[in-house]
């Protein structure tokens, strides 16, 4: 047994024995999938399902008498109309306590009879994001009524309704139930990538700043073990634990977000047993990078607390791409596969797209993060010969 | 045997060791006395060869610590200046692994760390986890980790500070019978007391500069007072470290 592997098993024994390495290493793995699957099921249940309790929707609306027949045929679109009873529908909106109530004007019967367009007030409030199917729904179903009403004003003076039609528009979406769900699912990658950020992070800062900070470094360094060999072995216990968490992360990610009913909107989730395989391929040389980054970091710090200040900071650090990608669109190049983090996010993104993985970005993404990684490592052994280091400054 | 030879170190602007000589033989116990931040630690450091000395020369059984460290750490027990041991692991589990770091393995190390539990008396708390050990226990626990690659030279920074009466004793013993096995043993301190009563040449270091050398009988002939207590203040100029 090499002097590494002597103090890397330590330095795993430790950790497993720290409360705190283990939390930080357990909880958002533990987390993750819950809140992926929540959020996940949230924007399901607000974007298909306006029927909760499987019970046509209440929708109030206001002079309810003066145009039955429109009434009805809201009615028959799956609406439960009431007549409204209340004070002001408009503050019963901004209060939200209804989501849409629909306002058929005084004029309505008359301009119907003569056949001008009759007023129809759909009072809502678009800022509310659970109100937005409903909103739809209701548009649809007024329209509808509208376009039905006109067709059969035009037969009536024996004219074709599809001359008032320019155009027939028919969509095709030729986007697959996998690529719809990819975009949802973008989720997964960022809480992957997050997990090799986090679950790592306090078995490095227990194994650099707390050696020091516990008076056994000037002890540690003073063994025949080179400053490389702590490093290595103190860098290969923090990639041990990191490891861990995303495997766990993105296992128990994808298996929660198998209980959310995507298919009903027409998306499908394009994770199994191969693609979590291909996640774990992808993430673990950003693990590796992390760990390494972490314990140079933790190394540099003058204390455990200001590592912790550091390292926390660090966990967002693996957003920034993702962020400015956002802001400003940029079309994919081969060296953003060389870049941790966004390397990673991007050729997640395509497995879930059900592009599978492509061996050139592997190689990019895997010799970028491993050259970091041997830096940020020779780095630590580095700086554990200064002096200011062992002493503390 | 370690011998220093006109180390000088400075931080910045202040001169914290400057040219401090001394030797120490096999089977004798030196002590590095002075009052607190005389630069006794800086002297240490650049002997076990954590710090670089600015001038001057370490060598430690012949080895220089500075270009040849792993060698010289085979021939060299620290306790340092910080003493920590790791809290999570057993008192055992921290001799073992130093052990292990020095390449020690299967029965040959069983045996030294069965060793040095009995000898420092630890049996009692060998198994417990360090988390909840006295001062006196850790110290113990320190001093078996440094003894472990069973090293011909030991160097003891400080070796009794916060430790309580019968703590500081078994201190004292464990030292002598270390030069009894014939070893090399530096230790400092800043308790006069303690220095004198163990000591077979006394190193006085006082600001930086080594005040006077010698057994404790040559200090006070060097000085003229009729008590070592004595010959020690007129040395470093103060009364700093009488008490203790």
């Amino acid at each position: 047994m090499s002097r590494v592997q002597v103090i890397f098993l330590k330095e795993i024994m430790d950790g497993l024995r720290d409360r705190r390495s283990l939390a930080s290493a357990m909880i958002f793995p533990l987390l993750a999938p819950l809140l992926s699957a929540g959020l996940l099921a949230m924007i399901v249940s607000q974007d298909t399902n306006d029927r909760p309790d499987g019970k046509d929707p209440i929708l109030p609306i206001v002079g309810m008498e003066l145009a039955p027949t429109f009434v009805g045929h809201l009615a028959d679109s799956g609406f439960d109309t009431v007549a409204w009873e209340g004070g002001a529908p408009e503050d019963a909106i901004t209060a939200g306590d209804e989501k849409v109530i629909v306002r058929i004007t005084a004029d309505f019967a008359t301009d119907f009879t003569e056949g001008r367009p009759a007023r129809v007030e759909m009072l809502f409030d678009e800022s509310r994001s659970d109100a937005r199917s409903r909103i739809r729904n209701v548009r649809r179903a007024i329209q509808g009524y509208g376009l039905q009403i006109g067709g059969l004003r035009l037969l009536a003076r024996g004219i074709s309704p599809t001359l008032a039609q320019g155009i027939a528009l028919q969509e095709v979406d030729l986007s697959t139930p996998e690529e719809r769900g990819a975009q949802l699912l973008q989720l997964i990658p960022m809480f992957v990538i997050m997990a090799c950020f986090i679950c790592s992070m306090y078995v490095a800062i227990d194994a650099a700043a707390g050696e020091r900070e516990r008076g056994s470094l000037e002890s540690l360094v003073l063994t025949p073990a080179s400053t490389l060999e702590l490093a290595l072995a103190k860098w290969g216990a923090s990639l041990v634990f990191g490891a861990i968490g995303v495997i766990a992360t993105a296992v128990l990610s994808v298996w929660a977000c198998r209980f959310v009913d995507l298919d009903s909107l027409g998306m499908s989730l394009a994770a199994g047993g191969r693609e979590i395989g291909m996640f774990l391929l992808i993430c673990l040389p950003l693990t590796a990078f992390a760990a390494a980054l972490q314990l140079l970091v933790a190394t540099y710090s003058r204390s455990f607390k200001e590592a912790q200040t550091y390292l926390s900071v660090m966990i967002f650090l693996p957003m920034a791409p993702g962020f400015v990608l956002t802001v400003k669109p940029m079309e994919e190049a081969a060296w953003m596969m060389a870049v941790p983090a966004l390397g990673q996010q991007l050729m997640m993104g395509h497995v879930l797209q059900g592009e599978g993985l492509a061996g050139l970005d592997f190689a990019l993404s895997l010799t970028g993060c491993t050259a970091l990684a041997a830096l940020c490592v020779w780095g630590c052994g580095q700086l554990l010969k200064r002096e200011q280091i062992v002493f503390g400054r | 045997m370690i011998s220093a030879d006109g180390l000088r170190k400075t931080f910045g602007d202040v001169v914290a060791v400057d040219e401090v000589s001394f030797a120490a033989e096999d089977g004798q116990i030196t002590g590095i006395l002075g009052p607190n931040g005389a630069g006794k630690t800086t002297a240490l450091r650049m002997v076990y060869g954590l710090l670089k000395p600015d001038q001057g020369s370490v060598s430690v059984d012949g080895i220089d610590p500075h270009a040849r460290p792993r060698e010289a750490r085979e021939h060299l027990g620290v306790l340092p200046d910080s003493k920590g041991i790791y809290p999570r692991l057993t008192a055992r589990e921290n001799i073992v692994y130093y052990g292990k770091i020095h390449g020690l393995r299967g029965s040959a190390l069983d045996a030294r760390v069965a060793e040095l539990i009995a000898s420092l008396d630890l049996t009692r708390v060998a198994d417990r986890r360090a988390e909840g050990f006295s001062q006196g226990e850790r110290m113990k626990v320190a001093i078996a980790r440094a003894l472990v690659h069973d090293p011909r030279n030991v160097l003891l920074d400080e070796p009794t500070n916060g430790l309580d009466v019968m703590s500081t004793r078994a201190m004292r013993d464990l030292i002598s019978s270390l030069r009894e096995q014939g070893r090399c043993v530096v230790f400092s301190s800043h308790v006069m007391q303690e220095v004198s009563a163990l000591c077979d040449r006394i190193v006085v270091i006082a600001r930086g500069r080594v005040a006077a050398v010698g057994s404790p009988d040559a200090l006070r002939e060097q000085t003229g007072e009729a008590s070592l207590e004595e010959a020690f203040v007129s040395l470093i100029g103060s009364e700093e470290g009488l008490v203790g």
